[in-house]
């Protein structure tokens, strides 16, 4: 055996070697449960096998978020709230969950909403309009985006409640009014 | 001749592939950083990708399981799956190896 044929074989055994110890690295932290996830190609092309998943922590960052999360189905019913959501509506979870939101929107918004509704179905949106507690009116933000789930589709909606904001909107008009005069 | 470090490039080139604010993949973030602040001070450059978020980036690299860190450079390219726990490991994958 020459040596340029010996020098070739070295330097193929030590690349296979690397590629074998990486797959061994591969399947050894498969084993000891330190991956997340799998990323198969497949005729759909790329697709990601969760085997840990998040959702604990999304769930908590949800439930607890100071701002309120509200999921609908295609016919408008609330499928999920947070409590936030609750307490914002003064409501128990319990009676939220399954109504309708467009029952706490304000009467005169209604038309609004729906419209906001129908374009939310079809790409992100957002909007002011008012919720009716009681007899109390109340400022908010709605923002919309479609949920694709794995075989359904359902409408996030966060609320943001703007009554500070209205309420400085509305001492600055009161102020620059009075500097007007 | 300047040697100020904030004139010099970067020697590492890190990419991170997580997936989401999963288990691993979280401790993989605090594992390295920490591994990499301990050894390679202001000498490396980690860019941190989520495979749900970035889809486009992890179909270029020909991702298998995450978290991967991948080394871009130096060159040749290195790769580690796993929590990055295992110091040692890490260390091994960065450093340039020199086979004299």
């Amino acid at each position: 055996m020459n040596d340029l044929s010996r020098v070739s074989l070295q330097r193929e055994i030590d690349e296979l070697k690397a590629q074998l110890s990486d797959a061994r690295d591969t399947l050894e932290a498969i084993r000891n449960g330190e991956v997340d996830a799998l990323v198969v190609n497949d005729a759909n092309g790329f697709s990601v096998f969760t085997l840990k998943s998040a959702d604990r922590a999304y769930r908590l960052f949800i439930e607890q978020m100071t701002e309120s999360a509200v999921t609908l189905n295609s016919e408008g019913l609330i499928i999920y709230c947070n409590s936030q959501f609750a307490r914002l509506v003064q409501r128990p979870l319990s009676k939220v969950m399954a109504s309708l939101l467009s029952e706490y929107i304000y009467e005169e918004d209604r038309p609004l909403f729906k419209e906001l509704l129908s374009r939310g179905w079809k790409s992100s949106t957002k909007a002011e309009l008012k919720l009716a507690i009681g007899n109390t009116k109340l400022d908010v933000q709605l923002s919309l985006s479609v949920l694709e789930m794995d075989d359904d589709t359902a409408l996030s909606i966060i609320v943001t409640d703007l009554t500070n904001q209205k309420d400085i909107e509305r001492q600055l008009m009161t102020k620059n009014d009075e500097l007007r005069r | 001749m300047k040697t100020s470090t904030e004139n010099r490039q970067p020697e590492y080139y890190l990419k991170l592939f997580i997936s989401g604010a999963s288990l691993n993949s979280t401790r993989a973030i605090n594992n390295l950083q920490r591994i990499l602040e301990a050894n390679f001070a202001g000498r490396y450059n980690l860019q941190i990708i989520d495979l749900y978020q970035d889809k486009s980036m992890a179909e270029a690299e020909q991702i298998v399981a995450v978290p991967l860190l991948i080394r871009k450079n130096p060159r040749p390219e290195q790769r580690l799956i796993g929590d990055m726990s295992n110091e040692q490991r890490v260390l091994n994958k960065l450093r340039i190896i020199l086979d004299l």
